[in-house]
């Protein structure tokens, strides 16, 4: 037996280095060319293949567990292995990482830029994890994606134009986003040099309601843009969401002006002027600009009184 | 106390028979809940895009409208509003403003667009109660004006004004130049600034040869075009701009003699425009200044 099995290794060993002068010699300058292509090929990595396939990006192939790789493959971006993938989130933190989406996005083009923020997102919202000290940073950025989900397919024809509008709008979110985080020193120097935004750059202490309202101040300002009726009723509504849900949170919520104002926006979710643009929005109409604007006087009206009644917050929204 | 009795009834059955009852008023209920005040004599505003002079009844025009219909919603407009002599004063305070119909489109509401901070478009009612405004009605019968500028919310003190089309054979407005490029500058030997497709290179007082990339602002067709700091990326071999405007462009070709470039900074006063005016050079001279061949000339 044991003779049969050194045999069978023996004849494997001399069959492969055999195979593999032939292939050697044999092997024209075209057919070099050809393999070389063929190897430099995606396709030809049936393991990439399935992963691009599954929507795993080929990216993520540079970072397994590169023990046990086949000698012919040492080197090359493949999947053999089967090892967990390494956490490769952990080099960053999560202002570091929108800081270096928000540096990156200057040097991409525009075309490209709101791209870039949509796919970092999804990273600095994977930084972030449950980190329950972030839990603003990411409802801003949820909500960004939340809202030009709602709003794109019914923005308006001004395409150049409206790309600016969104990466503005994007480009904002982050900051806003990077205020609301506790580790946001490199942040900072960053927002108070080149970017202006209403935002208080040095947010000491804040709550629910601080947040809700100064969320509502910066999404009212891109519902005032030359954009068509239709998404700005669909942000001027959401705006009235988010404030309900970030009121719901605050630990002050029994004190009567924040009952007060939950009691505003219920009674406007109830009546035609909330509800009119989002019925014709319903049966694919564009709401009339009457419409919108008693919306937009009726919420104006809701934040001005918020302002009043809850102590502490109109000083920072008025920046 | 019968006979009482009896002239009091006699009465009532009396006046029963003058008062003969109507039929129950019906009310149309939404005319009342529907909140919107019915038009009195006023008349609707069929607005056309174009040229429009704005001046006192007993004075000459004073200001131009330039008006050009908004994509987004055709019943909407953008107007620029500069004076009259801006050929003679090169520059002059003025404003781009949106056009709203109000009222059943009795009424037209002329709201300043402005650029905030971060260089986003806004528009300027949209943000306050009591915003400077235009407001434009028009009036029956044959005047010299036959529309009423009304400046609300003491828009510059201007009051009462009229406003007419203009007898000039409509200019067009465009967000690039008529010919693809244009060049226009103080003196006639080297030009502050150049158009060529959709760059703008400006020199001037404030910035050193800024480029700007120039974005319709109301698409395609658009007459007015928005002013990106661009900068070309070498590596990337691509124009990076800015996101938000910096500036406004229009090019008005047909109202003074000859095309006209019109710039719009930012001033201190939110919706409140610096134009300057910039008369292409005259034709023939950017062939001197650049002059040459497209192609090398060849032995035969």
């Amino acid at each position: 037996m044991k003779n049969l099995i050194s045999k069978i290794f023996l004849s494997i060993a001399v069959g492969g280095m055999l195979v593999s002068n032939t292939y050697a010699d044999q092997l024209s300058k075209q057919e070099v060319v050809a393999e070389i292509n063929r190897s430099a090929s995606v396709e030809n990595y049936p393991s990439i293949v399935q992963n691009l396939n599954q929507g795993v990006p080929v990216e993520t192939q540079y970072f397994v567990d590169q023990t046990g790789v086949p000698y012919d493959l040492e080197g090359v971006p493949s999947n053999f292995t089967t090892s967990p993938q390494p956490n490769v989130f952990v080099g960053y933190s999560t202002a570091e990482m929108i800081k270096v989406t928000l540096e990156e996005a200057q040097l991409v083009i525009d075309g490209e830029r709101l791209n870039h923020y949509l796919d970092s997102m999804e990273f600095v919202k994977e930084i972030s994890g449950n980190n329950g000290t972030e839990v603003l940073a990411r409802t801003v950025l949820n909500r960004a994606k939340d809202i030009i989900d709602l709003t794109l397919p019914i923005v308006g024809y001004n395409y150049d134009m409206l790309r600016g509008f969104y990466n503005l709008f994007l480009k904002e979110s982050y900051v806003l986003s990077a205020a609301y985080l506790n580790n946001r020193i490199g942040i900072q120097g960053y927002l108070s040099s080149s970017f202006n935004t209403s935002v208080s750059e040095y947010i000491e202490t804040y709550s629910m309601a601080d947040f809700s309202f100064q969320y509502a101040q910066m999404l009212l300002k891109y519902s005032q843009s030359l954009t068509t009726e239709s998404s700005q009723a669909i942000i001027l509504s959401r705006l009235l969401s988010y404030i309900v849900w970030d009121l719901n949170l605050d630990l002050r919520r029994r004190s009567p002006g924040i009952l007060q104002t939950l009691s505003d926006i219920y009674r406007l979710q109830r009546t035609q002027v909330y509800r009119a643009p989002l019925m014709n929005i319903e049966n694919d109409l564009e709401p009339t600009q009457a419409q919108v604007a008693r919306l937009r006087s009726r919420i104006q009206m809701i934040l001005d009184r918020m302002a009043q009644r809850i102590p502490g917050i109109a000083g920072l929204g008025n920046r | 106390m019968k006979t009482l009795l009896t002239i009091l009834a006699l009465s009532f059955s009396i006046g029963g028979y003058a008062q003969s009852p109507n039929p129950l008023t019906e009310t149309d209920e939404n005319a009342i809940l529907g909140g919107t005040i019915e038009s009195g004599p006023q008349l609707e505003i069929n607005l056309q895009p174009g040229l429009y002079e704005i001046g006192d009844n007993g004075r000459s025009s004073s200001h131009y409208l330039i008006v050009d219909r908004y994509i987004n919603d055709p019943n909407k407009f953008l107007a620029i509003y500069v004076p009259k002599n801006i050929n003679r004063t090169k520059k002059a305070l003025g404003k781009i403003y949106q056009v709203r119909p109000m009222q059943r489109g009795t009424k037209l509401m002329l709201s300043p667009i402005f650029l905030d901070q971060n260089g986003l478009v806004r528009v300027l009612s949209q943000t306050d109660r009591r915003a400077p405004v235009l407001e434009i009605t028009r009036r029956p019968g044959k005047h010299r004006y036959p529309y009423i500028v009304n400046a609300r919310n003491d828009n510059d003190g201007d009051g009462i004004r009229g406003m007419r089309g203009s007898g000039r054979t409509r200019p067009s407005l465009n967000a690039t130049p008529s010919n693809g490029v244009f060049a226009a500058g103080a003196s006639e030997d080297y030009p502050d600034i150049l158009v060529s497709g959709n760059e703008i290179t400006i020199t001037d007082d404030y910035y050193f040869d800024q480029t700007f990339r120039m974005v319709s602002v109301n698409a395609g067709s658009g007459k007015i075009a928005g002013l990106q700091v661009s900068e070309l990326d070498t590596m990337s071999e691509m124009e990076i701009s800015e996101d938000g405007f910096s500036r406004f462009a229009v090019f008005v070709d047909g109202c003074w003699n000859r095309e006209v470039l019109l710039i719009a900074r930012k001033t201190l006063e939110v919706g409140v425009f610096e134009f300057s005016y910039n008369k292409i050079f005259r034709p023939g001279l950017l062939e001197r200044i650049f002059p040459g061949r497209l192609t090398p000339k060849t032995r035969n």
